[in-house]
């Protein structure tokens, strides 16, 4: 037996109407091969990065629980054809990690690490980060050189 | 001399540029995708150890977390 970290993205517009039936769907498979929940709940609801089975956004639930590999894998292979659930992750939970108390939305670092350089800002290293440089800038181009362009262009057509 | 020439060659040696270490995280959690976002370019893409500063530990954590993040569209494959 091992701990199991499971996201389970659910349809949202499924789980606004009956959270409770929905998140049934993921609880009675888990029953059902043995897994002990540890830890369990909605996680965020939110926008998705990509559509996928035509939904646009999607509720996310989370489950931390105790199992054995074979029963993983039936688990897997039950939700994925569970109509309801959009995708699930089954991840191994590190040996060495702590176990989190809650689930929530929860950043590794927070505002004030990011202020004190571990994000930007001061404290970049040797060669610093840089993010993307997005479109390049217009060109300064002098008047003359544009009227000079212009009549270039105006003989050649 | 021969101390000149050990300095000369001596390689520079930044401490503590790997952000993870410096804020002592040891396990990279994946579904923190807007700081594994800091990490990526607007298009998406992951940043090199070079230019993101991690040690060779976390960047592997971090290359496996922006690939869960993905799968679970928290994260972009490509942005538009």
């Amino acid at each position: 037996m091992a701990i199991y970290e499971g996201m389970f993205l659910l349809d949202s517009g499924r789980a606004a109407k009956d959270w409770e039936g929905t998140k049934a769907l993921v609880d009675g498979v888990l029953e059902r091969y043995g897994a002990k929940p540890i830890l369990r709940d909605r996680w965020d609801e939110r926008k998705l990065a990509y559509t996928i089975k035509r939904q646009k956004r999607g509720t996310y639930y989370l489950n931390y629980f105790d199992a054995s590999g074979d029963a993983v894998t039936n688990i897997r292979r039950d939700l994925t054809l569970t109509e309801g659930v959009l995708r699930l992750l089954i991840l191994a939970w590190p040996d060495d990690a702590p176990l989190p108390e809650k689930i929530e939305v929860k950043r590794m670092m927070t505002d004030d690490d990011a202020k004190a350089g571990l994000f930007g800002g001061e404290g970049r290293g040797r060669f610093g980060d840089r993010s993307d440089f997005g479109d390049r800038a217009p060109e300064e181009v002098s008047e003359e050189f544009a009227a000079k362009v212009a009549d270039v262009d105006g003989g050649s057509s | 001399m021969a101390e000149k020439t050990d300095k000369k060659f001596k390689r520079y040696v930044a401490k503590g540029r790997c952000r993870f270490c410096r804020a002592k995280i040891g396990y990279i959690d994946w579904k923190d995708a807007q700081t594994l976002s800091k990490l990526s370019t607007g298009q998406g893409k992951m940043f090199s150890r070079k230019r993101s500063g991690n040690c060779a530990r976390h960047q592997r954590q971090f290359k496996r977390s922006v690939k869960y993040a993905r799968f679970m569209a928290l994260m972009p494959y490509v942005a538009k």
